[in-house]
């Protein structure tokens, strides 16, 4: 069992009547990209900022690196590095300005500001005011403002907004080799689930508040269930033969559709039930892992 | 640590911030060459001076703390940097001293460049003797007695995100001290109204050491208790 780098208990925040989180018990393990899922207003956003003490919390703890938050936070927060929501800037300084201003409150050298801008490949545009930048370069700046410190722990909210198809490739590119070749541990919030399934290792889903998964990505792939659609002649016999053998079956026309809540659905003694029935066709439908996210989160056909 | 803060500080200033000390103070030597121009000749006339001073340093110390501090501390809420400056290794309390000393250093820019430029106005014009001395302690003065307003102004400026609220708020206070500075006595209600401290600290009046002493007192006062507000503060 990996150390977990941020694990938290209980963890509660009101605002008002609203509890935007609610026992929260995050578990991100060491070297690992968590992906934070959950739809508009989940409550992501809430959650990492009490992770760094931007928001107290109402109940519950946070230790981060066997620390307690926020009664350690500077020696916690040397070892983070993060975005939250939308990126910080200074409009009438250059994007190297930006970082000097950092790198100089953090007593880094000058070096490493040359080495974020490569990461992020913003080394073109590091003389230029960062108000003339487009969305998706300021959103680089941020990530590299992350980067700058060469966190243990990176922290960040929805990353990939205003990237461009290419450029959410290569932040994608760059967690895998932060995390897999520096050992770096990554939690990324997103409110898609497609956006992190081809990285995250970890997926935690927060909805309303509440954590309604969390765990590996293939547990979570396992718990998709499988639907079969079946034509056949005589659907009427064939749907009360399948309804006394226990299964849920919808009808509709001659299709009779047959939920299998488990992967190991034994298709064959499907087919041999309802062979007398004359089947026509048979087909198998496998819910979509966002179809599963929805369903979790209870946000039904997206807008 | 502090040092650091204020480099960093001091980078990211916006140029307004860098040019209303000499901005301020060009326009306050301007007015003083035409009121001398216009009204005061004669050589008994040249030490009018004093009593025009009298009544506006107060008013631009004030209100160049008001508008500093609104620069500095909006800075960040503009560019919604709050969330990432706190989210460093650095302590809340010396994000807020490097601003604080900011304002000063640039309120002490100011009093540098309004006696430098009296000096100059005064060689130029006259050569009448010059009350050095005098000219001195009435800028210094007046500069050490905006410290309480200094420390009113960075909690306001640091928890309004619009700095129209704290800015109006120095602009109304900086012109009642321009009333106070009229009324001959010192009025029970001046004690606790941070503005008149530096119109009541001139050397014309009876215990300016008295008033420099509140002001400096209530602003260490507030700049602590703005602190511990910042440092509960959430984002
Ligand atoms: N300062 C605040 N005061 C009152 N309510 C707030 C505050 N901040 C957040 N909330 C509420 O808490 C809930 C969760 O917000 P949060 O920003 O954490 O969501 P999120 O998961 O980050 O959503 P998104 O995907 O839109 O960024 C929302 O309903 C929001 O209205
Ligand atoms: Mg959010």
């Amino acid at each position: 069992m990996p150390q977990l780098i941020v694990e938290t208990k209980g963890l509660t925040r009101r605002f008002g009547e609203q509890v935007p989180v609610n026992e929260v018990n995050l578990e991100v393990p060491e070297g690992k990209i968590y992906g934070f899922l959950g739809p508009n207003g989940a409550g992501k956003t809430t959650t990492i900022k009490m992770l760094l003490g931007l928001l107290r919390a109402d109940a519950g703890t946070i230790r981060m690196f066997g620390q307690e938050m926020p009664e350690n936070s500077l020696d916690i927060l040397r070892k983070v590095g993060s975005l939250v929501e939308n990126p910080s800037y200074y409009g009438h300084l250059t994007g190297y300005k930006n970082l000097k201003i950092l790198s100089t409150l953090l007593k880094l050298p000058d070096r490493r500001i040359g080495e974020v801008l490569e990461i992020v490949r913003l080394t073109s545009s590091a003389d230029r005011k960062v108000s003339g930048y487009s969305l998706g370069m300021k959103q680089r700046l941020g990530i590299a403002a992350a980067l700058l410190r060469g966190p243990q722990l990176l922290i960040l909210d929805e990353p990939t907004n205003g990237l461009d198809p290419a450029g959410i490739q290569e932040i994608r590119h760059l967690m895998l080799s932060l995390a897999h070749d520096q050992g770096m541990t990554i939690l990324l919030s997103s409110h898609l689930l497609s956006e992190v399934d081809t990285i995250a290792d970890e997926i935690g889903i927060i909805s309303s508040g509440r954590l309604v998964y969390q765990g590996a990505l293939e547990l979570l792939e396992r718990r998709r269930g499988k639907v079969l659609e079946f034509a056949v002649e005589r659907p009427e016999e064939a749907l009360r033969t399948l309804l006394l053998q226990g299964f849920a079956v919808e009808r509709k026309g001659n299709m009779l559709s047959v939920s299998a809540e488990k992967a190991s659905m034994p298709q064959a003694e499907l087919l041999k039930l309802l062979g007398p029935y004359g089947i026509m066709n048979v087909r198998e439908i496998s819910k979509s892992l966002e179809e599963l996210f929805m369903e979790l989160t209870g946000t039904g056909v997206s807008l | 640590m502090m040092w650091r803060a204020l480099r960093a500080e001091g980078m990211r200033l916006k140029p307004a911030a860098r040019w209303l000390p000499v901005i301020s103070s060009g326009l306050f030597i301007a007015f003083m060459a035409l009121e001398w121009y216009l009204y005061f000749k004669g050589p008994a006339g040249v030490y009018s001076v004093f009593n025009v001073m009298y009544m506006f340093l107060g008013f631009i110390m004030l209100l160049n703390t008001a508008l500093l501090a609104g620069m500095i501390a909006g800075l960040e809420h503009e560019s919604n940097s709050w969330k990432q400056l706190l989210t460093l290794p650095v302590s809340r309390a010396v994000f807020y001293w490097a601003k604080a000393l900011w304002v000063l250093v640039l309120l002490l820019c100011t009093v540098l460049l309004i006696t430098a430029g009296l000096l100059l106005l005064w060689v130029c014009y006259t050569s009448e003797p010059l009350p050095f001395q005098f000219l001195i302690k009435q800028i210094v003065y007046s500069f050490l007695a905006s410290t309480a307003v200094l420390g009113l102004q960075m909690w306001l400026s640091i928890q309004f995100s619009n700095q129209a609220i704290p800015m109006s708020i120095g602009l109304l206070g900086a012109v009642s001290g321009l009333f106070i500075a009229r009324d001959s006595g010192a009025a029970l209600w001046t004690w606790v109204w941070p503005w008149a401290y530096p119109t009541l600290s001139s050397p014309f009046m009876a215990h300016p050491g008295r008033w420099i002493g509140i002001s400096a007192g209530l602003g260490m006062v507030l700049l602590a208790a703005g602190t511990l507000h910042f440092k509960n503060k959430q984002f």
